[in-house]
């Protein structure tokens, strides 16, 4: 009778370990994820992934070996068929902090969130106009935009007076449907974009993006 | 090449060459006679084939026609004389031919109670012994035959056949009917025919058409019918009115509808009026697509002979598998999810058939074993049957080149009997069609139904792919059903 009760409270313990919590994180929300308000050149504007655009992460190694890492804001037919066509388009771009690297960019990953500080990615101190999106300079970030008359707009095309790019959080994220890792990020920005014309407008704003990931 | 060239162009050239094809007028008129002809030849053989095909068809129509109702006569008279009762006789009558040729036949003819009244005299034969020795000893060639009540029936050979030995049986004997003696009835020894005397009726030995009594109308009963002689049995008219048979058990008129059971030929229907109730099995085909089948109950209201009200309640199956593949299905549930896009998770009810409940109400024509109807229809719709899909639709999909705003099958949650479905509540038909009764309870027909408003144009939007809903209200438009009814109960109205 003690080896009767003695094996059914190990069957009933074995029963109840068997119950395994299921580890299944469900990341689907009910609310868009991903969007960005701010304002350019006086107006507002609002863009939310899964409304009227879709947020496509994306990472790419430029020709002298700097990691790109991009979250874009767009039209996802628009997008496909022309990129550079697309308005109401609104790009980041972060640069690796160093060369070479095929491992997650150390500085955007979740044990290195909440800077809190403005990521010097848009240097004018020396004077020396930022070339161009691709420029490899490390740990810079910058923002283009595609308005309303598809006009581009640009960070990087002349020196900032006047900038700020704030990552307040990290956290990763699903994959992107290029089964890429992703790293979810929320920044708050304001900046000078300027046209091929050097006409400058004010940016300013918040977001919540993601970008790709090795 | 060039030695070649210079001959041919010498040998067409020359002289006998044009002179053997010029062109001459009265040639080519001749050959085009003879096309003409030729096609005539063979627009006459064409014609004639037709006509052999239409000769055949009618053969087997009337074949056909044979079959059914040739039985069905022959049935008649079955029935007639399992069920005739004594007072019903027959007309029929003696053949004078048939009497020389077998006497003993004739009057065991005229023993048969079915004597016809157009020989009165001849039922005065005192008894079928009698006569028999008097026809079998009397000779073909004396041919006088001595009949009771003083009439003498004598019968002669003409001359030139004398020769046929008088004890020869003629007719077993020879056959062709030119080669027999023409026979001539012969009364008194007189045998011309103007100066024959009329053959008068002799009933007590009195003679004069004016004295003679009327003929009797004898009342039979239980008592004098068997002590009334053969001759004396009065001969009744048979009724002007159709025969009823008798049940033997029961001694009671069989009801015409109770009749038809034995009468598996006959048509089904013989009564003016009587309410019968049925099942019915029917497999349609859509015309254009689709399939269905429909059973129920049916039922018939038999005004008179002719005319008859139908109306049904069937509940017919329509199939949807054919469409299965531009069949969306309805959607029950859409929930969308947001992250770089937006996901949404459908949950669809695709109906692999839907059910109606149709009432035809119709009006027929019935023509021996056919009946002709029309009517219309109306039809609510029931349940459907189907399975539960879920699909997948996303805002861009890499996988699909890029963006895919079409649902993707996800997965399929199973069968349900009873699922929602967007195909219209109600529709209205009109029809028409053709039954034919092949047995007594059992009818086929063919029924062709139009339907006014199209049962899935409201479900074709929802339903099927743009590049197809030009096509979808054709489909349900019209529809041919081959049904097969049987006949549970009868009753009389």
């Amino acid at each position: 009778m003690q080896h009767l009760k003695t094996y059914f409270l190990g069957l009933a313990l074995l029963f109840f370990l068997s119950c395994a919590k299921d580890n299944y994180i469900s990341v689907a929300s009910d609310v868009p994820v991903f969007y960005s308000k701010f304002t350019f050149g006086g107006l507002s504007n609002v863009l939310t992934a899964g409304v009227e655009s879709y947020l496509f992460t994306d990472y790419r190694h430029t020709d002298d070996s700097v990691t790109v890492y991009s979250g874009i804001f767009a039209d996802p037919v628009c997008y496909i068929a022309d990129t550079m066509q697309c308005r109401r388009q609104l790009s980041f771009f972060l640069r690796g902090f160093e060369k070479n690297s095929e491992t997650l960019p150390a500085k955007f990953t979740v044990s290195e969130y909440n800077f809190g500080n403005v990521y010097d990615s848009l240097d004018t101190t020396s004077g020396v106009p930022i070339a161009n999106i691709d420029d490899p300079r490390l740990g810079t970030a910058s923002i283009q935009w595609i308005d309303n008359d598809g006009v581009l707009w640009r960070s990087d095309l002349l020196p900032q007076s006047f900038y700020k790019f704030y990552i307040r959080s990290t956290d990763t994220y699903i994959a992107n449907e290029r089964s890429q890792n992703t790293i979810k990020m929320s920044v708050t920005f304001s900046c000078t974009l300027y046209n091929p014309s050097f006409e400058a407008k004010k940016i300013e704003g918040e977001a919540v993006i993601a970008i790709g990931t090795p | 090449m060039d030695q070649l060239d210079d001959f041919m162009e010498k040998k067409l050239n020359s002289e006998s060459s044009i002179q053997r094809f010029e062109f001459k007028e009265e040639f080519w008129l001749s050959a085009q006679q003879m096309i003409e002809a030729e096609e005539e030849k063979e627009r006459s053989n064409k014609r004639g084939f037709w006509w052999w095909r239409w000769l055949l068809l009618g053969i087997g129509l009337l074949g056909l026609v044979y079959i059914l109702y040739g039985n069905g006569s022959e049935s008649h008279v079955e029935l007639r004389s399992q069920f005739q009762s004594s007072s019903v006789l027959s007309t029929t009558t003696i053949n004078s031919e048939t009497t020389i040729k077998n006497p003993t036949k004739a009057v065991e003819s005229l023993e048969n109670p079915s004597i016809s009244a157009q020989f009165p005299s001849f039922t005065n034969l005192t008894s079928k012994k009698s006569v028999v020795n008097t026809l079998n000893n009397s000779s073909i060639g004396s041919n006088s035959l001595s009949l009771p009540n003083g009439l003498n029936l004598s019968i002669e050979a003409n001359e030139s056949h004398h020769d046929v030995p008088p004890t020869e049986p003629i007719v077993g004997t020879k056959n062709n009917r030119d080669e027999l003696p023409q026979i001539e009835p012969v009364i008194d020894g007189k045998n011309n025919r103007d100066e024959l005397p009329q053959i008068e009726p002799v009933i007590d030995g009195k003679n004069n058409r004016d004295e003679l009594p009327q003929i009797k109308q004898i009342i039979l009963t239980n008592d004098n019918y068997f002590d009334l002689p053969l001759r004396e049995k009065p001969i009744q008219k048979l009724p002007n009115k159709p025969i009823q048979p008798i049940n033997q058990s029961t001694n009671q008129p069989i009801s015409p509808i109770y009749q038809s059971i034995n009468l598996p030929i006959l048509p089904v229907i013989i009564s003016k009026k009587f309410v019968s109730i049925g099942v019915k099995g029917a497999y349609g085909v859509r015309l254009k697509d689709l399939s269905s089948y429909a059973y129920g109950l049916t039922s018939e209201i038999r005004m008179n002979r002719k005319i008859s009200f139908h109306t049904d309640l069937l509940i017919r199956k329509i199939n949807l598998l054919e469409l299965d593949s531009n069949i969306a299905g309805y959607e029950i549930s859409r929930i969308r999810t947001y992250a770089f896009g937006f996901v949404d998770k459908i949950q669809r009810q695709k109906a692999s058939s839907v059910n109606y409940l149709e009432i035809p109400i119709s009006v027929s024509y019935n023509w021996k074993r056919f009946s002709i109807e029309a009517g219309l229809l109306t039809a609510f719709r029931l349940k459907a049957k189907g399975q539960v899909e879920q699909y997948k639709a996303l805002q861009y999909d890499q996988s699909f080149g890029g963006n895919s705003f079409a649902d993707q099958y996800d997965n399929s949650l199973g069968v349900q009997k009873s699922i929602n479905t967007d195909f219209v509540k109600y529709y209205w038909s009109a029809f028409y069609g053709v039954e034919c009764h092949i047995l007594p309870r059992l009818s086929i027909g063919t029924r062709y139904q139009y339907r006014f408003k199209p049962t899935d144009s409201i479900a074709a939007e929802r339903y099927f792919a743009t590049s197809s809903i030009d096509l979808i209200p054709n489909k349900f438009k019209t529809s041919l059903d081959f049904y097969i009814k049987y006949q549970l109960f009868s009753f009389k109205k």
